[in-house]
């Protein structure tokens, strides 16, 4: 299972607890435990989650310059006027390889 | 294939940093460089374009340990068979030898492969660019990766590209290359085999086509007379390309070049220079390759000394399977017909001590038969 669905799973879960709470007359104590132990798996599900996603961008050039097409071709075109005509491959290559 | 734009080679995708395994690490984890560098040119200090090759076991390798165990195993990234081929053929003195191995290193070993050059961006030896904005592909897509290495000879007949020769059955029943290449034996499984045939996890016809000797099976009689005398592709291939005389070299401004004389379109049976056990047939297609004896003169006089030693016609499985072809017409349609088969009219003078063993005699050529 991906982890959006996972989250939406844990995010069922709660609300479903919610109404059976509300349903079945319970202790509050136990209420009120069920309440909190469900709100740190939402959490404990959620945090990892996002830190992985952001773990490719988080304050890194690598990412923002790499992702951004109009940066990408303005330094591929510095890179390629810096090279001027240098080819790349052989003129003298002959045939199918 | 289209080529790639150079911006186009190192666009990444932001849907990267969704994915929830190769997008948690961070760039640098991988390619070295500096993150936290904004200017380009000194970030981009000792950035390592593809951290899979020569060596994936930091990368790849720390989650995929047992695939990348067997790295070194596979073809994609050894080369092993044309390193024995090109050995067997070089000249036993150690300064000779020693060059051929350099010029064959230089040219022939730099269309190899790695786990990055398959699954995240084309290969190098076709100009690389990443696939999909580096989205890791569990598949490698077929003509971007596969055909774009394996094409004047595989790519082409596969995808129908030459003239007059319809594409592979398969391919017009939408198979892709990993349909029977699978990952195993893409992935190397750490054995040492002298050639791609041998490759205990390669596809096999009677994978899929287990009933062709049924006796419910439409051509069980044909198939049965033919059983370990013919391999399949000699009744169901296609006429197909084949390459002379590759030349390697460098130009005045040192870049490496190759030269092949010529390549043609034929169809050839040959006598089974690899007959094994697992491969009992007589009677095999054979394609001409581009090695000659002056491939490394560039580099080295005389450095193919022992060319003899192998064929240059080599047992070849086309890629343009067909079930009916112009050689299963009928019987008759290869009994006896001399055109099909690997005469030593069809060998060049220089090659004929090479290919002794391919050639067909003329009195193993089967004759016509009467009642066809």
């Amino acid at each position: 299972m991906s982890r959006q669905g996972v989250m939406q799973a844990a995010g069922n879960a709660l609300a479903f607890a919610v109404q059976d709470q509300r349903r079945i007359k319970m202790k509050p104590i136990i209420k009120y435990g069920a309440s909190i132990v469900l709100t740190l798996a939402v959490f404990l599900l959620v945090l990892p989650a996002r830190h992985a996603a952001w773990s490719a961008q988080e304050e890194n050039h690598c990412f923002t310059c790499h992702t951004n097409a109009r940066k990408l071709i303005q330094i591929t075109r510095e890179i390629a006027k810096a090279r001027g005509d240098k080819p790349g491959a052989s003129a003298e290559t002959e045939g199918e390889g | 294939m289209e080529p790639l734009a150079p911006h186009e080679k190192i666009f990444v995708d932001s849907e990267f940093a969704e994915d929830e395994n190769h997008g948690a690490l961070g760039c640098h984890e991988c390619h070295g460089g500096n993150p936290k560098d904004p200017n380009w040119k000194t970030a981009h200090k000792g950035v390592i374009k593809d951290p899979s090759y020569p060596d994936p076991s930091s990368t790849c390798g720390t989650c995929h340990d047992d695939i990348a165990e067997n790295y070194e195993t596979s073809f994609h990234v050894s080369l092993a068979p044309s390193k024995k081929m090109i050995n067997m053929r070089a000249d036993p003195d150690k300064a000779v030898h020693s060059k051929v191995d350099a010029a064959r290193e230089s040219h022939c070993n730099a269309c190899h492969s790695s786990c990055g050059q398959c699954h995240i961006s084309r290969p190098e030896s076709v100009e690389g660019g990443l696939l999909d904005g580096h989205l890791f592909q569990k598949r490698p897509p077929m003509q971007e990766v596969c055909t774009a290495c394996h094409g004047s000879r595989i790519g082409k007949e596969y995808l129908g590209e030459i003239e007059g020769v319809p594409p592979d059955i398969h391919k017009q029943k939408y198979f892709k290359c990993d349909k029977c290449h699978k990952a195993d034996e893409m992935h190397g499984d750490g054995k040492d085999y002298a050639n791609r045939y041998d490759v205990e996890n390669g596809p096999k016809c009677l994978d899929c086509h287990k009933d062709i000797y049924d006796a419910k099976s439409e051509n069980a009689k044909n198939h049965w007379i033919h059983k370990d005398q013919v391999s399949c592709h000699v009744c169901h291939s296609m006429p197909y390309n084949n390459c002379t005389s590759c030349h390697v070299g460098k130009d005045k401004q040192g870049l490496k070049f190759y030269k092949i004389k010529g390549s043609f379109i034929d169809f050839k049976i040959g006598i089974n220079p690899l007959r094994t056990e697992k491969r009992p047939e007589r009677f095999v297609t054979v394609r001409h390759i581009p090695v000659d004896q002056g491939t490394f003169k560039f580099y080295v006089k005389n450095g193919l000394t022992n060319f003899d030693k192998l064929p240059t016609w080599k047992l070849a499985t086309p890629h343009n399977v067909r079930r009916k072809t112009p050689q299963n017409k009928t019987c008759n349609a290869c009994h006896g017909n001399e055109d099909l088969f690997l005469l030593k009219k069809d060998v060049k003078r220089e090659y004929l001590k090479a290919n002794k063993d391919v050639i067909v005699p003329p009195n193993l050529i089967p004759e016509k038969r009467r009642d066809d």
